[in-house]
């Protein structure tokens, strides 16, 4: 019986692994071409797992840039800009879903309607605010644009509405003030949703390209991403082993928290997609 | 409304002038300072530079000029006489037209194929290697690919070649640029909107399905006439979010792969504008170029408005 149901599946297991297939080799052929020697790279042989494996792109990646700013920040500026935009998000979100306020809706629909902006259209303006207040090749530079954040704004009033509010009034009789109520009452059970909030805002953070390719624009302030960039180009685009190797390097923060924290990671997507 | 709403929740209880008092003063001025961090960077990064690109480009300046000079409309003038305007206006619509249907179509069809396999074990498997890319960085992603097109040692045209065909210059031909950036940026997106689309199949009841089962609909009828209008404000979450995505995002591979060619042919108006900005210093036309780009997004966010009055209208 049980045979049955799964030959009567097999065609659709075989469509998923191809898709898997597609989705995954890939990553197997970077982390494949980083440990083969030059040699090797450039056969017209298929080969998943090198005849000599070598860690020689590795060594030459770590001595040829500055690799570990690179990564660092990243780090700086991703982690920045999560505290931020939790920060000012938890904030606002508390003002909407604790108050009543003249200019209420009005205030909401412009957090809100922020999200739309595409960056293009405010890229210039932005630039030029950096440029005067000097801060190019800063973290600030890359972190003050980015502290807001419509959508977890949007999030996170969602979550304190649903929150009863006589515990609110309850904690408002018992003399507290919107303050100590914020980090007594809330914090403690919206920290599920923000931790979940934070892991989306620094994977996008730390994906960031577009806007740190313009204002970091020496070797060391760079970002991962741009660093990357930077490396092909000097390389003038030939040393395949060792881009792969820096591409692997810089993919192994991201793939060891995704690999840890998969579930969670995949359902924090879902909620964020859904709501 | 300001005042009901505060009096409902503590109606029985006595209060004291004083407490009134101050709840009262602070009612006024607290909300305010909680929404301030939000709403001044708000101002500062988003809102004012949206009007300022606007003043820019009626002006002609090249970001080092101390003085910028009033042109009128001459900026959107110069635009539309220019050829690469009008390409990468097109291009913009081609990468919608390569990656949105993709985006829909084939995602679509994965998650009703996973919801199809009674296995609670494999389930997880093909989740969790399908939504890799989404963690990845796009920049990293745009490297592997960039290894995999290499026209002489890459993958694909190995893999080609296995099959007896000769190899295509991928990224360096018109014809096929743009194809492949938008197959890259699917590759990237595809899990997330597989995830999507699985968990909104999940969250159909199962009653509905059942019912229909013992009415003796087909699974193509329960598929057009059952799941996919109940589907339908994840679809249209999904249109809008990659079609974003697809015209913003996108820059990414266009300047990691090609920088805008061969000819422009992979040029949209994002990479556009940081081309005549930031690599030919016309902040003037570069300006321009975003405001149209802007009022393009603006129908855009019509769609989205529409989108978020019919959620509403769905959960009341």
């Amino acid at each position: 019986m049980k045979r049955k149901i799964n030959i009567r599946f097999l065609p659709t297991h075989i469509i998923l692994l191809i898709a898997c297939v597609v989705i995954f080799f890939p990553l197997l052929w970077m982390l494949s071409t980083s440990f083969k020697e030059a040699g090797e790279v450039f056969t017209h042989e298929i080969r998943l797992i090198p005849h000599a494996p070598s860690v020689v792109n590795y060594v030459y990646v770590w001595k040829s840039t500055p690799f570990l700013h690179w990564l660092l920040n990243s780090a700086i500026t991703a982690i920045g800009i999560t505290v931020c935009q939790i920060m000012t998000s938890l904030f606002a979100a508390y003002a909407f879903g604790y108050y009543d306020f003249f200019g209420k809706k009005f205030l909401f629909l412009t957090f809100v309607g922020s999200m739309i902006i595409p960056f293009a259209v405010i890229m210039i303006p932005n630039y030029i605010i950096i440029a005067k207040l000097k801060l190019q090749n800063t973290w600030w530079a890359v972190i003050l644009p980015y502290s807001v954040n419509g959508f977890g704004i949007f999030l996170l009033r969602q979550y304190i509405l649903t929150f009863p509010k006589e515990l609110f009034d309850a904690s408002k009789l018992d003399g507290a003030n919107s303050w100590t109520t914020l980090w007594r009452i809330l914090a403690p059970v919206i920290k599920a949703p923000v931790f979940a909030l934070s892991i989306v805002f620094f994977l996008d953070a730390w994906n960031m390209y577009f806007w740190p390719l313009l204002v970091l624009t020496e070797n060391t302030t760079r970002t991962f991403s741009i660093g990357l960039q930077y490396f092909v180009d000097f390389e003038e685009g030939q040393d395949w082993g060792a881009f792969m190797a820096a591409s692997t390097m810089g993919a192994f923060p991201a793939l060891a928290a995704y690999i840890i924290a998969q579930k969670q990671i995949i359902r924090v997507y879902i909620t964020s997609g859904l709501k | 409304m300001t005042d009901t709403d505060s009096k409902k929740g503590s109606l029985s209880l006595p209060r004291s002038p004083l407490a009134t008092r101050r709840q009262f003063s602070r009612f006024k001025i607290a909300p305010y300072l909680y929404l301030a961090p939000a709403l001044v960077l708000l101002i500062t990064f988003k809102y004012w530079p949206m009007f300022f690109t606007f003043f820019l480009s009626t002006m002609k300046w090249n970001f080092i000029n101390p003085v910028k000079h009033f042109i009128g409309f001459s900026n959107y003038i110069e635009l539309m006489d220019r050829e690469l305007f009008w390409t990468s206006l097109v291009n913009t619509f081609r990468y919608m037209l390569f990656i949105v249907p993709v985006q829909i179509v084939i995602p679509l069809f994965l998650a009703l194929l996973l919801t199809h396999i009674s296995s609670n074990r494999v389930k997880p498997f093909y989740q969790a290697v399908m939504f890799t890319p989404t963690v990845l960085s796009f920049a990293i992603v745009c490297m592997i690919w960039l290894w995999m097109f290499n026209p002489s040692h890459g993958f694909l045209n190995h893999f080609i070649g296995l099959a007896g065909f000769e190899g295509i210059s991928w990224l360096s031909e018109k014809n096929t640029a743009l194809p492949a950036i938008s197959m890259v940026t699917n590759w990237k997106l595809l899990g997330y909107n597989f995830l999507i689309f699985y968990a909104a199949l999940q969250a159909i009841p199962s009653e509905y399905i059942e019912a229909a089962v013992i009415d003796g609909a087909s699974s193509g009828k329960i598929f057009w006439y059952l799941k996919l209008p109940l589907l339908s404000p994840t679809t249209f979450f999904i249109l809008v979010t990659t079609i974003i995505y697809s015209s913003d995002r996108v820059f990414i591979p266009i300047n990691m792969l090609t920088r805008g060619g061969p000819f422009y042919s992979t040029t949209n108006l994002v990479f556009a504008i940081y081309r005549i900005s930031f690599q030919f210093f016309n902040v003037g036309v570069a300006s321009a170029t975003a405001t149209i780009t802007f009022l393009i997004f603006i129908v855009i966010t019509y769609l989205q408005i529409k989108y978020l009055q019919k959620r509403v209208h769905y959960e009341a």
